[in-house]
């Protein structure tokens, strides 16, 4: 299972690679402010995805920076995680959590 | 100090290897964040500094949960078993022979070198689950249970002499000597486990053929005596061979778990090229 770091880099690679800053802020932008990632918990993420080849590192356009895709296993693992999400959240409506969705 | 010196300073809390691979763009995400956010400055390096620790300990972890740390344990691990394995060995033949006595035994021989295979076999056998081929697992076994065998013949021999350190020096020395010849294309920095295997290898031999040896009083199954404990060495020996309730039984099994552990700490350095192949 992907931890919420994890999710969130995978989230932030789905529409296009992108170097460790541009991560941090696109994670921002999608959770209105709500989660920020500081440069520590960012790249042992990206550590870990590496490692279990969910990403890889891509050609950047800016030699000094290093920007990260997305691999068809990371695309794959990304949409099981936000179906695993997606039933928690049915359950969570079910027993009145969260407001009907209409 | 400027803060990108503060931040470089930070990043010698995260492993080494993390930070060869990834410090640079660490420093570099910094930056930008720092050039842009919209935090003072107290809560701006409060959240650094609670994310490099968090993200630190994370990684160490994660180190410490996958090769080669993992094996690291493992070795670690494989020793202290293998010496508490031998202790426990010992104590089950002491009380066989007191439970199973019988007259029929009176005169019966168990040759030194006997007691010595069975104490190599028991070390070596849980050593060598740590090694990746059979034909390598196979001849640790065979070398650490033949070189105990004839390290413990020759080491009661030589016993009155040299006394019960001594006598364990002998036994360790010639099983750390077997062991690294059978591997020693694999290995670096053999003297380190040779040392080490001798360290554990002596005090296992002490522990076994002397609770065997009180185990036979009587019975004059030793042809050798195994050592005499020395006044300084009371404490330690009582627990391991002549426990008299659970608590001195107790003693020798952690006393022997210390050694395996030791042993393991010592032997994994030169072990591990040998061990991060086989995982």
């Amino acid at each position: 299972m992907l931890t919420r770091a994890e999710f969130h880099v995978l989230l932030a690679l789905l529409d296009a690679p992108r170097h460790g800053y541009g991560i941090m802020q696109d994670v921002e932008t999608l959770t209105a402010g709500e989660v920020r990632l500081g440069p520590g918990t960012l790249y042992t993420a990206i550590a870990r995805l590496v490692r279990s080849g969910l990403i890889e590192e891509c050609e950047s356009e800016n030699e000094r920076r290093r920007s990260y895709t997305l691999t068809k296993r990371g695309k794959a693992a990304a949409s099981e995680e936000a179906k695993r999400l997606s039933t928690l959240v049915r359950a969570a409506r079910k027993r009145g959590l969260l407001p009907n969705a209409s | 100090m400027t803060g990108e010196s503060v931040y470089c300073a930070l990043l010698i809390v995260y492993p080494k290897s993390f930070r060869q691979q990834y410090g640079s763009a660490m420093l570099q995400a910094f930056r930008d964040l720092r050039r842009t956010s919209r935090l003072t400055a107290f809560r701006f390096w409060l959240f650094i500094v609670t994310d490099t620790c968090q993200a630190a300990w994370l990684e160490h972890v994660q180190g410490w949960t996958c090769a080669p740390r993992l094996v690291a344990l493992r070795w670690i691990s494989a020793c202290v078993v293998g010496a508490v394995a031998c202790d426990v060995m010992g104590s089950a033949m002491t009380w066989s022979f007191g439970y199973f006595y019988h007259p029929y035994l009176e005169g019966i021989t168990f040759m030194p070198w006997m007691y010595g295979a069975l104490l190599g076999a028991g070390l070596g056998a849980a050593q060598s689950l740590m090694l990746d081929h059979p034909r390598n697992r196979a001849a640790w076994i065979v070398i650490s249970a033949a070189s105990a065998a004839f390290g413990l013949e020759l080491a009661c021999t030589v016993a009155a002499l040299t006394g019960p350190v001594g006598y364990g020096v002998i036994v360790g020395i010639v099983v750390a000597g077997g062991q690294w010849l059978a591997l020693r294309e694999h290995l670096g920095r053999a003297g380190l486990l040779a040392l080490a295997s001798a360290a554990t290898v002596a005090s296992t031999a002490v522990a076994g053929s002397v609770a065997l040896t009180r185990a036979l009083t009587g019975m004059d199954a030793l042809k050798h005596d195994a050592p005499h404990a020395h006044p300084g060495l009371d404490v330690l020996l009582r627990g391991l061979y002549a426990p008299m309730n659970w608590n001195e039984w107790l003693l020798g099994l952690v006393a022997m778990a210390m050694a395996g552990l030791v042993v393991g700490a010592i032997t994994v350095k030169p072990a591990s090229s040998l061990l991060v192949r086989a995982h």
